[in-house]
């Protein structure tokens, strides 16, 4: 994701991927990873805010159309692109943190790892939160989250790992 | 004026954040007035015709299954039919008076979500064919939901995996009622809430829709009693139901037309409005 062509290929082939694939696979009930996130936390810190966001919501509303949830992902994908800067700025100190790019290569594998799974357990907590939207279900929302922001959280991680090897 | 501009100008980025999340959350909240406006209409269509050509692929793989399901439900449809029952009665010679109260639409299901806490289901069957939301949908091996949304030719469902979905059921053995609710998690397993104390209740008794809704005939299957226990504070049963249907293999349903349901409603409106 060096060039902004290649960032919106991207984001289609994970848009297909979450509906077509992530969408159908069922794992014990508890399990429902969204892995098209990994365009926002991928997305390099230095290009304009503003266009993010409206990437970040159009991608969000395609996938409320497919999963009739209204505007569910687009509220969660807004927030975790909004709130990014933060998470990078707490994982690395200040002065390297303004033209790194966001992998795993330039960021090491502990920061990487920090970085992922906090934006993405910020993501699914919100989702599933707004989600279910009650108070009593409290715990099996962390459950949940955690369990779907880690496997996520290790599917990216492989696909650094691949993007990597092919560098 | 010059102040708005500047404030607008330093905090674009936060005001943007800020419209786009007010959006999404009255559209996640607001989900009815805004699935029947005409963007929802069309895309809808977009969006089904796309997860259609993906299930045609998919349905084929179940051929097998789905036609066994099909031929066990036939055999029990031929159970029901006059033919095959035995008339108890000793007066021959009688009229017997019989109204049509339940029509049936058969569709294929396009797109099935199970694992979420919120589940939905697409059917490939619109207003064209006469459905209309608020009616029930069954399947072969038990009740599915309630038709959400409905456009020309496909309509999505709002199935019992679902946290704003309450269908009334009754205990089959004593007619006891109960609503069923689904609480996530497996979906295999609901709750039934509510039964009343007196009910006997027993592991492995059916679960059965009634008519309270108006949208389901009575005695549809909804599941087995798999575990209960009392509430001390409403004194009523919390029932644990293993559902008949299998909503990981769903591919064919019924959408039920109840022709009554105008009537029914109506009166009950009516006699609970009125002053006493």
């Amino acid at each position: 994701m060096r060039h902004p062509l290649s960032a919106l290929l991207w984001s289609i082939v994970a848009l297909f991927f979450q509906v077509f694939v992530l969408g159908n696979v069922q794992l014990f009930g508890y399990l429902n990873p969204y892995l098209y996130p990994i365009i926002f936390i991928l997305w390099p810190l230095s290009w304009n805010r503003a266009t993010g966001l409206i990437v970040a919501f159009l991608m969000g509303f395609t996938i409320d159309f497919f999963e009739h949830s209204g505007g569910l992902q687009a509220s969660a994908a807004t927030l975790l692109f909004m709130i990014r800067p933060w998470i990078v700025r707490a994982v690395a100190p200040r002065s390297e943190m303004e033209s790194m790019p966001l992998t795993l290569q330039a960021m090491g594998q502990p920061k990487f790892l920090t970085y992922t799974g906090m934006s993405l357990l910020i993501f699914h907590l919100w989702l599933f939160w707004w989600e279910a939207f009650d108070f009593f279900e409290l715990f099996s929302i962390l459950f949940r989250s955690i369990l779907s922001a880690g496997v996520a959280t290790v599917l990216v991680y492989t696909i650094q790992l691949f993007s990597l090897k092919s560098e | 004026m010059g102040n708005i501009f500047r404030f607008i100008a330093r905090y674009h980025l936060f005001l943007l954040f800020a419209v786009f999340q007010s959006v999404a959350l009255v559209l996640t909240f607001s989900n009815r007035s805004y699935h029947r406006s005409w963007f929802w209409n069309t895309t809808q269509e977009g969006t089904a015709t796309i997860l259609e050509a993906y299930t045609a692929a998919e349905e084929y793989v179940h051929l097998r299954k789905t036609n066994r399901a099909l031929a066990e439900e036939n055999a029990r449809l031929r159970g029901l039919v006059e033919d095959s029952k035995y008339i108890g009665t000793v007066k021959r010679g009688g009229r017997k008076d019989t109204l049509q109260q339940y029509t049936y639409t058969a569709a294929h299901v396009i797109n099935i979500s199970f694992h979420k806490r919120n589940n939905y289901i697409t059917i490939d069957r619109g207003f064209l064919h006469g459905i209309k939301p608020g009616q029930g949908v069954i399947c072969p091996t038990g009740v599915v939901g309630v038709v959400n949304q409905v456009s020309r030719h496909y309509s999505s469902v709002i199935p019992l995996l679902h946290s704003r979905t309450r269908l009334s059921g009754s205990m089959s053995k004593t007619k006891h009622f109960g609503s069923v609710i689904w609480q996530g998690g497996n979906h295999r397993r609901a709750q039934m809430l509510d039964v009343p104390r007196q009910a006997n209740i027993q592991l492995g008794d059916w679960v059965v829709s009634d008519t309270r809704s108006a949208m389901f005939p009575s005695g549809l299957r909804i599941g087995k009693v798999a575990a209960f226990s009392l509430d001390p504070e409403s004194q009523s049963y919390v029932v644990d139901v293993r559902l008949s249907v299998d909503f990981a293999s769903l591919q064919m349903v019924y959408v039920i037309d109840n022709l009554l349901k105008k009537e029914q409603v109506r009166l009950e409106e009516s006699s609970a409005q009125e002053p006493e």
